[in-house]
């Protein structure tokens, strides 16, 4: 008789014990699975302000952002703003300062491309009055998941230096210093754009 | 030894009690349909009762799918979103919150809490859904569906129409002895009834009223091979095919007849009173290309909870898996460049779309513009279209003349709607090319063309077949989008007509919402490959120069 009282409280235990474990297991499952859902954030960087002037002559320029809304391709799908750069007389440097002011973005309804960290490698302008505008990998792969961002990107670099530069009459794409063959997936880069 | 004795004694009363422990049973719910009764497979999660969709979906003839995470379920009345672990279930626009989630068990194989399976089902059906005590439920069709059968005896086939007098799935199921064909979950009426089967291959074609639904049953003859399911012009006609031996076709090794040749049928496998591809070739019509794949994910918009998460891929993916269905159902061959999530090169997709000599080529993508009004589908052709705008209009007036500042620079360019004297002396050597060459000869022998400019020769027909696509996608999306010409990789090497058809933009909130409706996928997929069917059937065949 005490021996089956002893088996009976022994196999209650195991029951309990079963349970609590189960009980655990199942909220520790619960938990993770809401865990997953939970997706990290990223703090944006910081960017760097503009460089002050100098006692240069200023030149006017016209910067020319996507037009919003706008889907097919010619005079309405840019549109322009008026901005003052330095003049220079250096065509690599006017070239960079009017893509930075590409970058900073439209004041008006254009639409921006690029996020404001984005980064522009280097230019360079060949003799040929090619410039060679070489964008990080990062700020390419920002344009991910559509052509127009891509046509955007290109048509809006290529107007604005080809527009404000007679140095400059085609404009080539490199990314992270290389030739690749697309800015991110799409619109094929292998020649310059006029 | 006593401690050992009595651990022994409570294992065993263990082992006694353990298979009615209730947490580990997958039980079992009954479904009642007419006479009929159904199982649908249920299982215990945290202690409560879930049901599986599958086995739902299959007892009521309704239609489901799954992309990446969440499930889709449609019926007469509406459709139904589940999302994997999310409380939330969307009823057409209304959102309903479930105390617990739907549960993703497997591969497309969902379940969702009991207390919520009338709720959620109710809505979408034609008729009462109740339920009538513990695990158990009936479902009784209200509305009624006419169905009615015409036959046509052809050569080597028998084709057998119903036209329905509601929309829904038409499923066929092969049986040892028959076929079944199911009419989604309504009750079936028979119509009037036309013509007989040829005896050869259908020995008995009966309506099945000891089916809860009602179903047709296509009796096999002694000839009977095999079938297919056909799609008819009009909505909510659908056909089966019954096919007896194949017949060689004498037709087979003659390449270089010309395509429009009235040669004998090749294939009836393929015949159709949609369209006229039958005679012209053996290999696939269209050649379609899903975006991205693999580590390359393409577009991410990230859902939130209340709104859904897409990825290009996968959506890309989904579209044309139903796209294959629908021109198969129009009698189109469609081959795919990929079927799976994978990682492909753009010369590998092209090349799925030379080495089937398509004659129609489709890339799938989903868009992203830097401005959230952009909306709808955009359709890409390749091509160099200039940054720069042409010179100044005034240059032009009186006289159309040719600038000859620009002429060594363009001369590589093809300049395609331009209005200037340049452009139009293109096309005219264009055109006297054509008039100079009036070759029928679909194919060029001996000639080389580069890989990388196989495109280079159909930039006229892709337009064509952009214009058509873009037109048909616009008016589902209620839009004017225009299409643009762009050197794109994915084409540059596709020696067809071919397009890129971004078929929503995702950074449009409207064109996110519609992206979440099946009836709106339905309408896309309709309206483009309606669109692919007309551009196949208008008359200038191969490329722009032949
Ligand atoms: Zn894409």
């Amino acid at each position: 008789m005490n021996e089956l009282r002893i088996a009976l409280s022994l196999f209650l235990l195991i029951v309990i014990a079963l349970g609590v474990g189960y009980y655990l297991t199942e909220a520790e499952l619960q938990r993770q699975r809401r865990v997953g859902l939970e997706e990290p954030q990223v703090s944006e960087p910081v960017r760097m302000p503009p460089p002050s002037g100098s006692s240069s002559r200023e030149m006017q320029v016209r910067v020319f952002f996507c037009a919003p809304g706008a889907t097919a391709l010619g005079e309405g799908f840019l549109l322009s703003e008026e901005r003052t750069v330095l003049q220079t007389g250096e065509p690599v440097f006017n070239a960079r300062q009017i893509v930075d002011e590409l970058i900073q973005g439209p004041e008006e309804e254009g639409a921006a491309i690029f996020r404001q960290d984005a980064t522009i490698r280097q230019i360079f302008v060949l003799e040929d009055k090619t410039a060679v505008v070489d964008i990080s990998r990062k700020t390419a792969d920002s344009l991910a998941g559509g052509i127009r961002m891509e046509l955007c990107a290109i048509h809006s670099i290529t107007r604005s230096l080809v527009e404000n530069l007679e140095e400059i009459d085609q404009v080539r794409f490199l990314v992270g210093g290389k030739q690749e063959l697309t800015l991110s997936g799409h619109v094929s880069i292998g020649e310059p754009f006029l | 030894m006593r401690m050992f004795r009595l651990a022994a004694l409570a294992g065993w009363m263990l082992v006694c009690l353990a298979p009615r422990l209730p947490a580990q049973d997958p039980g079992e719910m009954l479904l009642d349909l007419g006479s009929r009764r159904s199982a649908v497979a249920m299982e215990q999660r945290s202690g409560k009762p879930y049901v599986s969709l599958k086995d739902m979906i299959s007892a009521l003839r309704l239609e489901g799918w799954e992309s990446k995470d969440r499930f889709n379920l449609s019926g007469p009345g509406g459709e139904l979103l589940f999302l994997d672990g999310r409380p939330l279930v969307r009823a057409g626009v209304d959102y309903l919150l479930m105390s617990s989630p739907a549960w993703k068990k497997g591969p497309s194989d969902w379940y969702i809490p009991e207390a919520f399976l009338v709720r959620a089902l109710a809505p979408v059906l034609p008729g009462r859904f109740s339920k009538t005590g513990a695990a158990r439920y009936r479902f009784e069709p209200r509305d009624l569906n006419q169905v009615k059968v015409q036959v046509t005896n052809h050569a080597n086939y028998v084709r057998i129409e119903f036209s329905t007098s509601r929309p829904g799935p038409i499923r066929v199921h092969e049986r040892r002895d028959y076929l079944e064909v199911e009419f989604g979950p309504y009750r079936v009426r028979p119509g009037a009834r036309r013509g007989t089967p040829s005896s050869r291959l259908v020995s008995e074609l009966k309506f099945n009223s000891r089916d809860p639904f009602g179903t047709f049953r296509i009796h096999k003859g002694q000839d009977y091979r095999r079938y297919r399911e056909v799609g008819v012009a009009d909505a909510p006609t659908r056909g089966v095919e019954i096919h007896g031996p194949v017949r060689r076709a004498p037709a087979r090794a003659s390449r270089a007849v010309p395509a429009s040749a009235a040669t004998a049928d090749p294939a009836p496998a393929r015949r159709s009173r949609l369209t006229r591809s039958r005679s012209r070739r053996e290999s696939p019509v269209i050649v379609v290309d899903p975006g991205h794949g693999g580590s390359d994910s393409g577009g991410i918009w990230e859902g939130d909870l209340g709104e859904q998460g897409f990825v290009e891929k996968d959506l890309a993916l989904q579209f044309a898996l139903r796209l294959q269905e629908e021109f198969r159902q129009r009698g189109l061959e469609m081959v795919l460049t990929r079927d799976r999530d994978v990682n492909l090169s753009a010369a590998r997709r092209s090349a799925v779309g030379n080495a089937n000599r398509t004659r129609a080529y489709l890339s799938l993508h989903l868009g992203r513009a830097p401005d959230e009004t952009l909306r709808g589908a955009l359709v890409y052709f390749h091509g160099n279209s200039p940054v720069m705008p042409p010179p100044e209009p005034e240059e032009l007036d009186g006289e159309p003349m040719v600038l000859e500042t620009d002429v060594d620079v363009d001369s590589e360019v093809s300049e395609p709607e331009s209005e200037t004297g340049e452009g139009e002396e293109e096309e005219g050597v264009e055109v006297a090319a054509v008039q100079a060459e009036p070759e029928p000869e679909p194919e060029e022998e001996g000639k080389f063309v580069l890989w990388e400019s196989g495109q280079e020769r159909y930039r006229e027909r892709s337009r064509e077949l952009a214009a058509v696509v873009q037109e048909s996608l616009n008016q589902v999306y209620e839009v004017e989008n225009q299409v643009v010409e762009a050197p794109l990789t994915v084409l540059q090497s596709v020696a067809a007509p071919g397009i890129v058809v971004e078929f929503g933009q995702l950074t449009s909130s409207e064109d996110r919402w519609n992206l979440t409706l099946d009836t709106f996928h339905r309408r896309l997929i309709s309206a483009l490959a309606a669109a692919v069917a007309a551009f196949l059937e208008g008359p200038p065949q191969g490329a722009d120069r032949e």
